[in-house]
């Protein structure tokens, strides 16, 4: 059973203390740095620059009820759902999931009611079901999901050979990865179904959001993990025809991930609609902004970037509460009792101001970096030559992104042997720890936020990172490592599987993570993630897929919630060119997409 | 002089006669009133709907605003191509329109169309003229144009140094209401030229721009203005409103270019920039009446 939460607020400073970013553009001749606001943004992703807002307890405490969601009863029967709805509903939902920075790997397609029926007789007959399949849903969204594959994955295929065999061992396992989705590391195979168990726990609240309460999901994840998926092939593949997944599809891994029935419900939820439209937006701006350690900042940042506001802590209730949401999402997720649930989801906390933690820290780090450098050091040159050292220089990069930063840190992980003798699908656990350590998140970023005074940008945020735990996995598979967990867990056999640091009293950066997706002409641009909705979801309509918001030449241009006004500017209250987006039609987001049975 | 057509005019003989016809006001000389009408027109449901495509106008039951300057185009051609009119039409330039909508105009209604051109001003780089477009529905006039256009190569002599503008401050100012980018692609000029028929070289290929002055082909000015009027077309009524702009930058394709919208009591503003907002190629307003 899941426990509700409880709003802990975080003090904020005295006003003295406050330091808010105080973001400025870059003046015209004067070199940009990455301190200052974009130029421009150009962009169909519904996200942009977005800025926290404070909310109230009582919002706060209606947003802490999506942090323990039940399982829908039952639906009403299919309702009318508006364009806008759905886009909204995408909006917080695939659209903005947490996903490594460069990495695409989820779509959806999305049926209507009619569609929804067969698709719900189909789901009754899968193997492993979590819950009941429900008839009369209005919609339901089935995700697609691929392997991980990113520039860190080519890199993995060079590490780990031995010098003269590495010729012929290392295009082996590049074409084992490309035809048989076989990764070099473990963890790079769990990365995907972490990335699908996020998605999972922010579907719930996003179909709860999208309608003020009114409707609910129903989401299943079991029957596409492990054996299950081999038992179920069967039905899955008349599934995967029903969305229109194609051969050339499936050859480059991409399978059904989940499927999330939404539809109205009997007792909708006590939620205020214009609080969830207030909450909807600060999480989009938890998506869309990087916040920053408070502490070990670069020399060259901004004199606010420096400053310490006040104590730095915050209050163990609200460790407490996020553990809380932690065991919440895995006992949802797996369908174990919350004793179980304590026992198999494994949790270290570094306390980084303390002594202790000082020395927890500097251990990890050290492991990590001599991964590094073992990796350098054992790199085929016949591949790292040719290509000017690109391999070395990626490697090398790695530091960087594996720098642990933070007031607290959180390891999360699983032991394999104990979650088999618990009879879960390991998958499924997977997800179910990637959707606690989000929903954990939440908790910090929503307390952070609330009541949040003027003269600062949040009171604590979370960054969520698998970076650390793939190093470490590199070390364990290819040069004799233990486990990040092994200290904490040492009787446990653990995998540790995701990062989260803590990070309180500090500044938002104004070019986060959404900047380093979207300007391609940035040095060091990754691939544009936070995609337009027509890149990311199909709309089965009519026996035809359509994407979403594409229509007439047009594509989305529009911010979701972008009434809640809550964009980036300078102290000058200057908007970034493109940030505001402009509207889709009114008289298409109001369409209703699909005619609803009578 | 005044001229009547029972049918559009075919625009390729204008064109033709467009690229040959010379000319200059001499001292003390001024545009002579030339009048051109078209009694009976429609709207080609086809030639309607890719206009709408190409300038992103909605599904509808009346006319785009813009429309009517693609019935009126021939017309115009005609004037500016008239024996009488003591100017060289290629190289003229498109600086403001002001289209007027006095009622709205249904996409299957018979339409009079009646423009006119008379007198000029001078200007700092040449002389600028007013080419005036009514149409007319049940015998009244549902909808007015005055599109202004700087003769280049005219006697005008300079009235004075090109005014500064200072730098504007990085971002763009706060309170819009949109502000999104657009991506024209290369083939834009194109596009427009064949739903409006406006084959002006400088909007096609760099060739063919390049020996009229620029680098590469430039978009229509009633391209942008279309695009941008569908942009907040639902925010407007569906008539009772004048939208008045001033193309000040020509739009090199291709390129990204920034739109922004915000309004101001019962004004809305709308402009068309440079992706970072520094320089503009075209700003207007909608007010009502």
């Amino acid at each position: 059973m899941q426990k509700p939460l409880e709003c802990v607020p975080i003090p904020a400073p005295v006003p003295a203390e406050r330091v808010g970013r105080a973001a400025t553009f870059a003046q015209p001749g004067e070199r940009r740095s990455r301190y200052d606001l974009p130029e421009y943004l150009d962009s169909a992703s519904p996200v942009g620059f977005r800025t926290r807002l404070s909310l109230t307890r009582d919002q706060a405490t209606q947003a802490l009820t999506l942090l323990s969601l039940p399982r829908p009863p039952g639906f009403t029967g299919p309702v009318p759902i508006t364009e806008q709805a759905l886009f909204e509903e995408s909006s917080l939902g695939i659209l903005t999931a947490r996903q490594s920075t460069n990495f695409r790997g989820h779509r959806a397609v999305v049926l209507g009611p009619e569609d929804s029926e067969q698709a719900a007789v189909l789901l009754g007959q899968l193997e492993g079901l979590e819950a009941r399949a429900h008839r009369g849903a209005s919609h339901t969204q089935v995700v697609l999901t691929r392997p991980y594959r990113t520039p860190f994955t080519l890199l993995l295929t060079f590490i780990g050979h031995k010098p003269v065999a590495s010729l012929a061992t290392v295009p082996l396992r590049g074409l084992r990865k490309r035809f048989q989705h076989i990764d070099d590391i473990p963890t790079i195979n769990y990365l995907q179904h972490l990335h699908l168990g996020i998605l999972a726990d922010q579907l719930e609240r996003a179909a709860v959001l999208a309608s003020g309460g009114t409707r609910l999901a129903q989401v299943f994840q079991a029957p596409f993990c492990d054996g299950l998926r081999d038992r179920n092939r069967g039905v899955l593949a008349q599934l995967e025809e029903l969305v229109g997944l194609t051969q050339a599809a499936r050859s480059v891994g991409w399978r059904i991930g989940l499927v999330a029935q939404v539809g109205a419900v009997e007792q909708p939820l006590a939620l205020d609609p214009a609080a969830c439209r207030r909450i909807a937006a600060n999480l989009l701006a938890f998506r869309s902004e990087r916040i920053q350690p408070g502490v070990n900042q670069e020399d060259k940042a901004p004199p606010p970037y420096q400053s310490r506001q006040g104590s730095m802590g915050v209050p163990d209730a609200l460790v407490d509460q996020a553990g809380r949401a932690a065991f919440n999402a895995f006992e949802h997720w797996t369908g174990v009792d919350r004793d179980t649930a304590k026992r198999l989801l494994l949790m270290e906390r570094v306390d980084v101001l303390t002594p202790g933690g000082k020395e927890r820290l500097r251990e990890i780090r050290t492991g990590l970096g001599d991964v590094t450098d073992r990796v350098i050091q054992n790199m085929p040159l016949w591949a790292d030559l040719p290509t000017g050292k690109a391999f070395t220089r990626n490697a090398q990069r790695g530091r960087k992104a594996f720098a642990l930063a933070g007031q607290r840190i959180y390891i999360g992980g699983l032991s394999a042997s104990e979650i088999r003798d618990a009879g879960l699908p390991w998958e499924l656990a997977v997800r179910a720890c990637g959707a606690g350590a989000a929903r954990s998140a939440l908790v910090a970023e929503l307390m952070g936020v609330t009541e949040l005074p003027d003269g600062c940008d949040l009171l604590a945020g979370i960054c969520l990172m698998a970076g650390p735990v793939n190093q470490n996995d590199i070390g364990k598979s290819f040069f004799g490592h233990v486990d990040l967990l092994s200290k904490a867990f040492p009787d446990r056999n653990p995998t540790s599987l995701l990062v989260w640091t803590l990070k309180a009293k500090t500044v938002a950066d104004p070019i986060g993570n959404e900047e380093q997706l979207l300007n391609k002409a940035r040095k060091g641009a990754l691939v544009d993630l936070r995609c337009g909705p027509h890149e990311a979801v199909t709309l089965r309509r009519d026996g035809g897929l359509t994407p979403q918001r594409s229509r007439d030449g047009r594509v989305n241009a529009e911010r979701a919630f972008a009434d809640q006004g809550n964009f980036v500017t300078d102290a000058q209250h200057r908007e970034i060119p493109g940030n505001r987006g402009s509207s889709w039609p009114r008289v298409w987001a109001d369409e209703v997409l699909w005619e609803v049975p009578s | 002089m005044n001229r009547h057509f029972a049918a559009p005019p075919s625009m390729t003989g204008l064109y033709l006669r467009a690229a040959t016809k010379r000319g200059a006001l001499g001292d003390g000389q001024t545009i002579p009133r030339l009048e051109a009408t078209l009694d009976k027109c429609r709207a080609d449901p086809a030639d309607l709907a890719a206009y709408r495509q190409v300038c992103g106008f909605l599904p509808g039951d009346h006319l785009p605003a813009t429309w009517p300057h693609v019935l009126a185009a021939p017309l115009h051609l005609a004037l500016l191509t008239d024996a009488a009119f003591p100017l060289r039409p290629l190289g003229i330039v498109h600086t403001r329109n002001r289209i007027t909508v006095h009622q709205p105009l249904p996409v299957d209604a018979e339409l009079g169309v009646r423009c006119w051109v008379e007198g000029h001003r001078q200007h700092r780089l040449g002389v600028e003229f007013d080419l005036e477009t009514e149409v007319g529905l049940d015998a009244q006039t549902a909808w007015s144009s005055t599109t202004t256009i700087l003769a280049r190569t005219a006697t005008g002599r300079p009235a004075g140094p090109k005014p500064k503008r200072e730098d504007p401050p990085p971002g763009q100012a706060a309170g819009l209401a949109r502000s999104t980018v657009w991506r024209l692609g290369g083939d834009q000029g194109r596009r427009y030229a064949k739903v409006s028929g406006d084959y002006n070289p400088i909007h096609l290929y760099p060739w063919t721009a390049r020996p009229l002055g620029f680098p590469r082909p430039i978009v229509h000015g009633m391209w942008s203005l279309a695009r941008c009027v569908a942009e907040i077309e639902e925010d407007l009524a569906p008539a009772g409103w004048t939208v008045s702009v001033a193309f000040r930058k020509p739009v090199l394709l291709p390129t990204p270019v920034l739109f922004t919208a915000g309004h101001d009591g019962d004004t809305r503003t709308f402009a068309l920039r440079t992706r970072d907002a520094r320089k503009v190629h075209l700003e207007g307003e909608v007010r009502p009446g």
